[in-house]
């Protein structure tokens, strides 16, 4: 299930605030019960910015436990979920400065796949656009996936992030830029279309 | 040809697959480090289970505005107040330019504090359980405690006539009006910015790296740092303790906004130095001045680490020496402890 699914949008009164605010006064039974309401969508997101599931668990378990150390200084508990994605966000931000020590770039070789006529269906696309992504910074992975798989409006991706909107659709452009050249960059080597 | 397809389309696809679920094994570890983990307190009251209602929001504002009146107009004496002049009103914002800003200057040592220590101080919070909330508006003169939460630390001050209480900050003549004065307080620090006009290009950069975590020395380094603040070389300056043997280290600087800056040409038209959790410090205009001290309060035999303490006062252009004194005054007072 994706987490847009269960988290209506940020900001909004998506979570009990009396969880939050129980959790803020130190209540780990009520931030159990948070854990379970968030845990997945960050683990998720996550996931999709860090492209490594155990990059990703990381993350999630820092994010967290700087959510449960710095809870009592949130003001406003109906802005716990564009907070707790800022967290989560910082978070890959460290694990991903960890994993560039060591970073494994695997990829699939074109011709032994086919690719469809259109759409997505090829396991060259998803490996084109998984080597693209990966080229991308964590800021810039971190708008495409708050915007296209959260599917949060950019006004709230840039709540979520703690920059100006501007910035956010600056690199969501960039980033979708960049995006597409790696799939034309497919379009160009595989053997089907150059057989065409 | 690639260029022609949906690529939002493929990219939203391609995004779909993949884990979604959080291990189990990832959700026991928090739960069983929080337990370890203490979580780092605010020093403005957190949002009670009650003030989220609504019945209990609209209880709560009308009962703080007849509270304001009420203390505006004196008519709410305490008992536990430190006897002094009757609350007078907060002098004129002055028109007398940049050149009367005082220079409040961070001192090692400090004066003995003001404070009878005959008297008992009044806290700023309403008792537990009431749906008043904070105290707030023109305090009568006298000695304060600033209380934290669930009894962890907390601050005790003594102000003279004619500062106001807004629930986290002291003030006078307005925050950031010309003439005006404050003191805000803030918590642990989270990150303090690189460049406080351009922070969000700094932010968007992935070059560079703010300042995340700070301690109290890596803090005042940092801000001292930030460029057009023109710092004073950061001095120690430890915090009386109340209760308990010893003093809280501490360091303090002066820094300033440019006299001549225009905050619209800044990111988001705010200059920002720190945040705090969700705080954001963002100074209120050109030609202000902070004396900012950093308190650690770890230590002493309270086990909370990580506790560290921001005292922000804060002048404007015009600001009368008088006032500027004042606020030497308060801060020479305060004493951070742990008590009930």
């Amino acid at each position: 299930m994706k987490p847009s699914d269960t988290i209506d949008a940020l900001g909004k009164d998506s979570l009990d605030s009396t969880l939050v605010v129980r959790a803020q006064h130190g209540n780990e039974e009520a931030f159990a019960s948070l854990v379970d309401a968030i845990g997945d969508g960050l683990n998720a997101v996550a996931y999709r910015i860090l492209r490594d599931p155990g990059l990703a668990e990381d993350a999630t378990q820092q994010a967290l436990m700087t959510i449960w150390r710095t809870l009592p200084q949130l003001r406003d508990p109906t802005r716990f979920d564009a907070w707790s994605y800022r967290l989560l966000v910082h978070a890959c931000f460290a694990e991903g400065r960890r994993s560039n020590r060591w970073s494994p770039n695997l990829h699939l070789l074109p011709g032994d796949e086919p690719t469809s006529a259109g759409g997505f269906s090829s396991v060259v696309d998803r490996d084109q656009l998984e080597r693209g992504f990966r080229r991308l910074s964590i800021d810039h992975r971190a708008v495409v996936v708050l915007h296209h798989y959260l599917d949060l409006p950019l006004d709230e991706v840039a709540e979520a992030l703690g920059v100006p909107v501007g910035t956010v659709r600056s690199r969501l452009q960039h980033a979708m830029r960049g995006l597409r050249a790696a799939l034309e960059a497919d379009a160009r080597t595989t053997p089907q279309e150059a057989a065409q | 040809m690639t260029a022609d397809r949906d690529v939002t389309g493929i990219v939203r696809a391609w995004l779909e697959d993949g884990l979604t679920k959080l291990p189990k094994h990832v959700r026991e570890r928090v739960l069983e480090d929080i337990r370890a983990t203490p979580q780092h307190r605010s020093w403005w009251p957190m949002p009670s289970l009650q003030s989220i209602t609504s019945l209990a929001r609209i209880a709560a504002a009308v009962a703080i505005v007849v509270m304001i009146a009420l203390v505006g107009l004196n008519l709410v004496p305490s008992s536990h107040q430190v006897a002094g002049p009757p609350p007078s009103r907060s002098p004129a914002p002055s028109t007398t330019g940049l050149s009367a800003t005082p220079v409040l200057t961070p001192s090692p040592s400090l004066s003995p504090s003001p404070n009878p220590t005959s008297t008992t101080p009044v806290s700023l919070l309403a008792p537990a359980g009431s749906a008043v909330g904070n105290r707030s508006g023109l305090l009568p003169a006298g000695t304060y405690d600033d209380l934290g939460v669930d009894g962890n630390f907390n601050v005790r001050f003594t102000v003279p006539a004619g500062w106001t209480w807004n629930g986290n900050s002291l003030s006078k003549g307005g925050i950031g009006q010309p003439g005006g004065a404050a003191i805000f307080f803030f918590g642990q620090p989270e990150q303090v910015e690189v460049d406080p006009c351009h922070w969000a290009a700094v932010q968007a950069s992935p070059s560079v790296s703010t300042v995340a975590n700070p301690t109290v020395e890596s803090f005042i380094t940092a801000l001292a740092a930030q460029p057009m603040r023109n710092a004073t070389t950061p001095v120690n300056r430890p915090m009386s303790s109340l209760g308990l043997a010893g003093r809280w280290a501490g360091l303090a600087v002066s820094v300033t906004v440019p006299s001549d800056l225009s905050l619209a040409s800044c990111d988001q038209g705010q200059f920002r130095s720190w945040t705090a959790g969700s705080d954001i410090r963002s100074n209120q205009g050109p030609g202000q001045r902070d004396l900012v001290w950093a308190v650690d309060l770890t230590g002493n035999g309270v086990t909370n680490a990580g506790q560290t303490l921001i005292v922000d006062a804060a002048t404007y252009p015009g600001t009368p020496a008088a006032v500027a004194a004042q606020i030497n005054a308060i801060l020479a007072s305060m004493k951070a402890g742990h008590w009930g």
